[in-house]
């Protein structure tokens, strides 16, 4: 035999008592409504994106404001650090035909530079004969 | 096109329409769930002379903003979001007089049931809080499953469960009173 969930007995019973009391609109209620509604007019719908192509313009935008501050940090780094910064090069230096070791002296004037030549054995030639 | 609760499943998934197109689409959405809608208000705020304005408020509102409606979920569920809402205002801001309830204004009253057992049954409602008999109506009146209420209502399941057990245990006593 089956047995009736005594919860679900009582959910019937209050159903079948509260579903016992029903209205209908009444008819000069709808009436109002019906002659309000003729005055509204509807909103317009706003163009609802997809969330992809939503997302996919966030992203575009993030990415374009990210390259161009890829182009405008070298200037505003050059800019900030003055010409005192500029690098010298200095590929290779040779004296008496032997190579030397270049040392760039720091200048506060941006138009001079000083390079310090220096042979790259001098000193130890030196105290070589010192210790003879 | 004039619009049925028949040819409803033959409408466009959304509603771009205005003017009379769009409110005779709305009308044929509202057909089927405006009874239920208008007796829900009237019990969830205990039969109180201002139903009537909430209930012309809800379809207004609904109407309004019918654009913003997906029409590939629940009407029923989606414009009893809205009735939750102004009846939570009308609450807040009014503090709706509870009224004795007179079942002879409230309509008529099938063979099957008892007057004394109905009457007992909305007394009891009456006396529960706001949101509470809220909750109640949807479940026991419109016949709302527990995750459409919480859509509704915003409340959490455990909320939603407890509020129908406590309205359950009361009622359930005076059905023992009355056997």
């Amino acid at each position: 035999m089956k047995t009736v969930n005594p919860i679900k007995a009582v959910d019937l019973e209050i159903k079948k008592r509260v579903q016992a009391v029903e209205q209908e609109v009444p008819l000069e209620l709808e009436a109002a409504f019906l002659e309000k509604l003729n005055k509204i007019v509807p909103e317009k719908s706003h163009s609802r994106r997809h969330p992809f192509i939503y997302y996919g313009v966030l992203v575009t935008a993030a990415t374009v404001l990210l390259v161009i501050l890829l182009f405008l940090y070298p200037l505003f780094h050059q800019q900030i650090n003055g010409v005192e910064a500029e690098e010298v090069w200095v590929q290779a230096a040779r004296v008496e035909g032997q190579p030397a070791s270049t040392f760039i002296i720091n200048q506060k004037d941006p138009d001079i530079t000083i390079v310090w030549i220096e042979k790259i054995n001098y000193k130890t030639e030196e105290n070589n004969e010192k210790n003879h | 096109m004039v619009l049925t609760a028949g040819n409803i499943l033959q409408l466009p998934q959304r509603a771009e329409k205005t003017g009379t197109e769009a409110r005779e689409t709305f009308l044929a959405y509202l057909l089927p769930v405006k009874k239920h809608l208008y007796n829900f208000v009237q019990k969830a705020s205990n039969f109180s002379p201002d139903a009537d304005d909430i209930f012309q408020d809800t379809l207004l509102k609904a109407f309004r903003y019918f654009h913003s409606f997906d029409h590939r979920k629940n009407f029923k569920t989606w414009i009893f979001t809205i009735a939750h809402n102004l009846l939570k205002d009308a609450f807040r801001e009014k503090q709706l007089r509870h009224w004795p309830v007179s079942l002879e204004e409230m309509g008529e009253i099938t063979a099957n049931a008892v007057s004394n057992d109905v009457r007992e049954i909305y007394t009891t409602a009456a006396a529960l809080k706001p949101r509470h008999r809220e909750v109640f109506f949807l479940y026991y009146y419109n016949e709302f499953t527990i995750s459409e209420i919480i859509e509704i209502t915003g409340l959490t399941r455990p909320n939603v469960k407890f509020m129908l057990h406590q309205a359950r245990k009361a009622i359930k006593k005076i059905m023992e009173v009355q056997v």
